[in-house]
This record gives structure tokens, sequence and C-alpha cells, in this order.
């Protein structure tokens, strides 16, 4: 029997509608033109043509992201897409360790296909594709709510905001002032070493390396105005850092997606002096919005330990809005949790149950897994069959809900005063608190 | 198996078949000594490996047509083909109170089913049936303490605190100071209910309590004279050395493992907890010895479970006081609100009072709420709900909900920022935020089971 994430896998979902991989490039096309109607600013626009572009960038075999088959669709009688989803490929850095994430991504219905399950159908084989090739997790930033049916539960932080107007902050003092400069494909180096000291240095727990191949498509091939372009800011001609800035306009704000500078610049001084540098490029920013007719501000989207938001409070008059998170979906957690054996082992070592040894098992109320200790070192994970109440268990979760603990974004003890169901013996409990301590994470984008 | 949706079709013909000769009915009071012997069956102490006597008498008292929160008609049966009982849960009546309102709460209680008839979807004909009468008879909400995670299947999400308590072993307790009162403790007669009444009312009214269960003579009096469960407590009243009432006491009524529960800790009107808590756990120990307890090998009753819900002040005197205690952590009270338009209807005094104290006083104009399954157009003039509307959804809205966290919301059980730090699919507009910490302001609970 053919295995649905083989590219040839079909399904009739009936009323002539067949669920199949996107393979073939009037596939894309048809995809592309959906995604640019059901993707439109308000039902009198125009079809949406940036994120046509995008969806056939994510499409094309040069992608760095990419994977083949692209996507999956539904079609119609006459060929023409009316659902469709493609799985990206996300780099994740889990306190050091390389975790693979599918991210499907650019999910569309047109209006006529909807309520028939056709998201469901797709998102089984994106789950299914995802599984086969070893990724992870699965993660979404999505339409709120709606992806929790498929097993998502919000487990990663997901960015803080902040909007200043370029008319409310003064200009630097000369000394300190800054420009920005477009970075080429070339400046890979330059730029991911401010990029990673930004990211590695700070305390978070999970991030997004970004490698050279993905760097210089962004700088170089990629049209997509839902990608980034990255400047280096320099003072008195020396490179002293990095500013990622959305492509597009947001309402009348630039987007700051990263920034950080060589030590000794502080915030305190930079703050004008990149308000100042992201005022002189903001013409380089692409107005998606017909109704737009200039950038007055910008608008900060940073993890939410971002030491630019703390120096926001500081005079600075600016919006703040309550971050998001990510949709995290873990099919298996025994998986996950040996390949981030190293990180576990390291945490143990490093706390009072330094040496532990003993086997702890934790119920997902129907699932369930083990882990095996001896002196320190995480001899075996394996999935457990365990009682569907978790009876005799050393600790039990809601299902999915453990996504929010091994990704830092909750502790066990916020966990059981949200949910009675969470529960651990004393022994476990400082187990899980060791394993997972709570720990803020900068994941973001890669389009 | 009968399905469900053939089950509504018809549901108000009893008894009802459910398929493979089970059928579902009302009880009466000829099944409360079978309904007795299914709970201490189905309540089976696992590491005692003993049948669970403790709820007997419970089961029993809630088909006895004698408790004033239950009468036999409200227990849902389901019978084999030989007529014997397999599973069953009551719907209990919860007196509950928000902010002055009395608010008709169903409880289904002592749902339980015995093992060989499990997976068969049982329960969930009963939880159906229970949920049809709740809602037939006016109730607006149900409460229940059940099963961790169980219950969510059926609509219930955690949403009020119940149950943390402080463990204070009271051979510890510090010895009492020469000057401090003698108080003894009495059981109460149906007769001291207004003496009772007035304590407990004064105790639950000036907390800044959102949600409480208010005692009704009929309820007391069953507590005092009638009831045989080990489930619930009873009153005693506090005396001192010149036989002046000066607080009462909830005791519960066994005696578990050496730890007997007290619900309710209270002092009377002029009187001070800081002085008088510590001769009231001492007195304790006087009326400790006679809680029966569940098995005979439990240990004799040697500590209790101060229920501290709603911010007791017995925490905060215990470390004042050198009081040795361990803090338990909260049980949850799960919670089903199914018609959240007549929940918010019912309580449009309470929330008209919120916005008069506030800087939305004399406020008009729409507040259109969305649960992602469901809208609703809240329309205010001068500071009052005048009425609400359906919203068509998708629309343009005010604010979203997961449909499990209205009720975390409105019950104050969690603040509209701690909802969207945990559940970033709530989400308000800049304008509808302040208005919505208005009108469900993070609040605390004692919300009592009523046994």
């Amino acid at each position: 029997m053919m295995e649905i994430y083989d590219a040839r896998y079909c399904e009739d979902m009936g009323d002539g509608h067949i669920l199949k991989w996107m393979t073939q490039p009037h596939e894309i096309e048809s995809y592309a033109a959906l995604t640019s109607n059901v993707f439109k600013t308000d039902a009198q626009a125009p079809d949406n043509a940036f994120i046509a572009q995008h969806s056939r960038e994510i499409c094309a075999s040069d992608h760095p992201l990419g994977d083949t088959p692209h996507g999956a669709i539904v079609v119609a009688p006459d060929d023409t897409v009316v659902a469709g989803a493609v799985l990206q490929r996300m780099p994740m850095d889990y306190a050091g360790i390389r975790l693979h994430v599918g991210r499907p991504e650019i999910i569309a219905t047109a209006e006529s296909a909807r309520r028939r399950g056709y998201v469901r159908a797709l998102l089984k084989l994106l789950h299914a594709k995802s599984s086969a090739r070893g990724d992870h997790l699965q993660g979404i930033t999505g339409i709120p709510y709606f992806y929790q049916q498929f097993g998502y539960r919000y487990a990663i932080d997901y960015d803080g905001y902040a909007t200043v107007a370029f008319a409310d902050v003064g200009p630097p003092a000369p000394l300190h002032a800054i420009t920005l400069q477009r970075a080429t494909p070339d400046d890979y180096a330059d730029f991911v070493a401010w990029y990673d000291a930004d990211r590695l240095q700070r305390g978070l727990l999970a991030t997004t390396p970004i490698d050279a191949s993905y760097f210089r498509y962004i700088m170089g091939t990629s049209q997509s105005t839902h990608n980034w372009r990255i400047y280096l800011a320099l003072h008195e001609q020396q490179r002293i850092g990095y500013v990622i800035i959305g492509r597009a306009n947001w309402d009348q704000q630039l987007v700051v997606h990263g920034c950080a500078f060589t030590r000794g610049y502080g915030w305190a001084h930079t703050l004008p002096a990149l308000m100042q540098a992201l005022a002189h490029i903001r013409s380089d920013v692409v107005i998606r919005d017909p109704q737009i007719h200039e950038i007055t501000g910008v608008r900060f989207i940073l993890d939410s330990q971002h030491p630019l938001f703390t120096q926001l409070t500081y005079g600075v008059a600016h919006t703040r809005e309550p971050e998001y998170a990510w949709y995290v979906r873990v099919a298996d957690v025994a998986y996950l949790l040996n390949t981030i054996k190293p990180v576990l082992e390291r945490r143990m070592r490093h706390s009072a149950l330094a040496g532990y040894s003993g086997q702890s098992t934790w119920s997902f109320y129907g699932e369930g897994v083990t882990l095996h200790w001896d002196a320190g070192t995480l001899t075996k994970v394996a999935q457990a069959r365990v009682p569907r109440n978790g009876e005799g268990c050393d600790a039990t979760f809601p299902p999915h809900l453990i996504n929010m603990l091994i990704f830092g974004r909750k502790s066990v003890q916020e966990m059981k005063e949200w949910h009675h169901e969470v529960w651990a013996t004393p022994t476990c409990k400082q187990l899980l608190d060791t394993l997972f301590p709570k720990a803020p994470s900068w994941f973001h984008w890669l389009n | 198996m009968v399905s469900l949706a053939q089950l509504t079709a018809d549901t108000l013909t009893y008894p009802h078949p459910l398929g493979d000769g089970y059928h579902l009915r009302w009880g009466t009071p000829a099944d409360a000594d079978a309904y007795a012997q299914l709970a201490t069956g189905a309540f089976f102490l696992k590491e005692e490996h003993v049948a669970n006597p403790n709820v007997a008498g419970y089961a029993y008292d809630l088909l006895s047509d004698r408790h004033p929160l239950c009468r036999a008609h409200d227990v849902a049966v389901v019978v084999d083909k030989h007529q014997r009982l397999v599973a069953a849960a009551a719907l209990m009546r919860q007196p509950l109170v928000y902010q002055g309102i009395p608010i008709a709460t169903g409880r289904p209680e002592l749902v339980c089913s015995e093992a060989t008839v499990r997976n068969r979807g049982l329960i969930r004909h009963v939880m159906h049936a229970l949920h049809r009468k709740s809602a037939a008879r006016g109730d607006l909400m149900q409460a229940i303490t059940g099963i961790p995670h169980y219950y969510h299947q059926f609509g219930y999400t955690w949403s009020v605190d119940h149950k943390e308590f402080l463990r204070i072993p009271l051979a510890q307790l510090p010895a009492l100071p020469a000057t401090a009162p003698a108080v003894t403790m009495r059981r109460v007669t149906t007769a001291d209910f207004a003496l009772f009444a007035a304590m407990y009312d004064a105790d639950r009214q000036h907390r800044g309590l959102l949600m409480t269960a208010p005692y009704t003579l009929a309820y007391f009096q069953h507590l005092a004279e009638h009831s045989r469960s080990s489930e619930s407590y009873l009153p005693y009243l506090c005396r001192d050395q010149h036989d002046q009432v000066v607080g009462y006491v909830l005791l519960g009524r066994r005696n578990w493992g050496g730890v007997v529960m007290v619900p309710g800790f209270g002092v009377a009107h002029g009187q001070h907890m800081l002085q008088l808590a510590l001769p009231m756990l001492h007195a304790l120990s006087d009326v400790l010895g006679a809680v029966p307890k569940v098995l005979e090998s439990h240990a004799e009753a040697h500590t209790v479970d101060v229920q501290i819900d709603g911010n007791h002040p017995l925490s905060t005197i215990c470390t004042l006081l050198h009081i040795p205690q361990q803090r338990q952590a909260p049980f949850q009270w799960y919670i089903r609100i199914a018609d959240v338009a007549a929940w918010l209807w019912h309580i449009r005094d309470a929330l008209a009072q919120r916005l008069a104290t506030s800087v939305f006083a004399g406020y008009s104009g729409t507040l259109r709420i969305s649960t992602y399954q469901a809208g609703y157009a809240l329309t205010w003039q001068n500071g009052h709900l005048t009425h609400i509307t359906p919203l068509v959804l998708p629309a343009d809205v005010d604010v979203t909900y997961p449909p499990e966290c209205v009720a975390q919301h409105v019950l104050g059980w969690r603040s509209l920022a701690e909802l969207r730090d945990w559940r970033p699919d709530v989400w308000a507009s800049p304008s509808a935020t302040p208005l919505l910490e208005v009108l469900f302001p993070k609040q605390p609970s004692w919300l009592l089971w009523m046994n």
C-alpha cells in the first residue's frame, strides 16, 4: 500500500475533488492564484499579487527551505486548486541542538470549498511527510484557535511587538550617529557573527539559525515582499551590527525583525541613532497597501526579552501589544527527547539531581513516554503504554500540553494552576523542573 | 448502542432504551440501596483493596428523596436487562451566589458505573440526560468536581479554585497562652441555624469573594438531623468560657487516614480570628476523636485540612503565630456554561454595578464577543446592559475567547491578561480591553461543596 507521503498519493474527497501532492507547474500556478484570492485584504480588493509571488517562490526548486513535492492540494474536477498548503523546512536551534521543524504555511481554501474537511486532509498529508523526513515537530503561526484541533498547542514564544513613531524619538548625539548599508550575499560571515551572538548569548532556548544558503537566497534571489532585507550598521565607517527589516510595510510602519550591535554600543545611545537611520532607508520598504502613503515609524517585532523593549520604557513614547505564540505539534515525544538528550543530561549534571538514576513514566492521557536514567545519563527514552487516566505514572499531562514544558514556555507549577490534571510525584516534579526550566525563545519566521 | 442523536430526538421519554438491553431512566427511592452498592464498588479503594464504604451513605442520601438539594428523580440511572443498576449520576442543585445574584447551578455528582459496563458510552448518555434536565429546570451552569481530564469531553473547563487547604497536625500546635480564650465546640442543632447563618454569611460576604455557596435552613436541617453521608460536614459552634458563641467550624464527617476536613473556619461579628484561631484549632482536638474512620485500619484523627479558598485569613495567621502547616494546592471546579448569552444577561446587575464604579460609568455602546463558535453583541445604554443579540460569525468583533476560556474569565478565575498569556487565541481590541477588565475582574471565590 502506498504511503501517503509518497508523491504519487491521491485520495478521492468526493464530488470529483482529489487530494494530492502538488508536483506540476500548472498546479503551483493554480495554487498561487488561489492564495492571491484567499488573502485579499478585503472582499473588494484586487487579488493579492504579493502572496502569489511568495507562493511561487516557496514552491520553486531553488528555495532553500522548500521540499519536493512542495505541498498538498485539493483539486476540483476542472483541475483548479481549491485548497492547498506547503510544508516548509524551518531550522531550529534548541539550546545548541539542531531540530528540524516542518512548517505548514500559506494554508488556503477557496471560500466555496470551505467546511468540507479539506484543511484536515491537507494537514494529514503534510504531517505524514514531515514525520517521514524526520522532522521533530511542526510549527504554525496561524489563525488563532483553529489549529488546536490538529494537535497543536501554543508552546513557543512568538515575539513581542512595539511601535515607535519617528517623530517621537529625538535625534542622536552626533557622535553616535549610525548609517545602514544593505548587506550583499557576500556579507554572510559578518552578519552571522552578530546574529549568532545575539541569539546565543541572551539565555534564549529556541532560536532560528540562518545558514549561508538562506542568507544568500534572500539577499540575492528572492523577490518576495514576505522576506527580509538585512542591513549592516555602520558607525564612523566601521561595521558595528546588523538590522533585519521586513521588505514590506505593516500599516504605516517599517518592521524590524532583529537588531544587535557590537558590545559598547548600548541601547540608550543607539536607539535614537537607529530610528534616524531607519527613517533614512524607509523608501526601501514596499508599501503593499494603496491606502498607506507614508512610513511614519517602526514596528519592532523581536523576542519578548529583547533589551530594546526595556530601553523603550525609559522615556520613549511607544505602544506595546501582547505576544503571540507558535502553535507546536509533537507527534513523537520520545523521538524529540532522544534528540535533545545532550541538553537534558547537561541540565541534569548542573542540578541538585546530578547523578540521578531511575525510571520516570509520564502519561498524556492516552499515550505516554518512559525515560530511563543511569547515573545522570539518559540511557533510553521510549513510548510507553499507560493506563487511560495515568494511574501509576509519575506525571500526567493533558494531551499535547507537555509541548509548553519542553519548549520552556510554562513551568510545571504554572501548568498545574491551569490544568488540574497536570500532576507529578514530588520526585518527578523536581525532575521535570530540572529538565525543562522556563526560558524565553526567539524563533522567527524564515520565509 | 443508541446514538446521542437518537436520544436527543426522544429524550423526554423514559425509560429510554440505550441498546443491548440497557435503559436510562430517572431514579426512585427504591433504587437507593442499589446506588449505594454501585458507588462503593465504583469508587473502589485501590490502595487498601476494598470497596469504598465512604460513598454508600452519600449515594443513599441522594436517592432517598430527603436530600434538599437532590430528589430521587434528579438521579439518572442505567439498568441492564435484569433491571440491575449499573451506572448512575445525580444532578444536585449547587447553591451559588455571584456577587449577590443567585445563579441556578446543576451539579452532576457521584457519577459512577460498574467496571464491567464501561467503555460503552453509558456515562455519556447519563451526562446528556443530566444536562438536558439541568437546562429544562433553568440552571444557567453546571459545576462538577471529578476525575481530572475526563469531563472536558462534556464541555467542562477548570474555572474556579476549590479546596486549597492548610494541613495542620494538631499535635504540633503551639501551646495556648494563659490569656487565651477557652474555646469549646458543640455540634449544631436545627435551632442554631440563625446563629450559624449570621456568622457564615458574614464570612462569605466580607472577604471580597465573587462566588459563594449560601446555606438554606432545609440543607442545614438535613445536615444536622438526617444526613447519612460521610461526604458532608457538620457545623459546630465555638463558645468561649462565658458561653458566648465566638465562631463556627465546618467539620468533615469522616477521618481519612488520620486527616479530617475543615471546609469552614470563621468567627462571629466583633470577634478577632487572630485571637481565636489557635484556641479554635486546639478545641478541634477535642471533637476530632468522634469523627468516624473510613476504614478501621486508618489512624486515629490527628490532623485537619482547613480549607482556605478565597484568601482565607488563616493562612496569614498561621505564619504570624508560627502554627506548623503545609499548604496544599487547590483542586478546581469544572464549569460548563452552555448558554453564554443567558448567563451574561442573568448577571447584568452585577455588570452594571462594576461599570458604575469605574471609568466606564454611564457607558453606552456595543461589545461584540466571539467564542470562535458563537457570537454575541452586548448593547449597553447609560451603564446598563439592555440586550444581547446573537452575532453571525465571521464578523468584526471586539474580543475573542476560545469556548473553554469564557467561564475562566467571567467567573473571575483568571484576568484577561493572564488568559491572553496562557492562550494567545484570546484577543481583545485595545478599546475593549479596559472595558473587559472592568466587567470581569479577577476575584477569588469560595464555592463550598454542598454534599
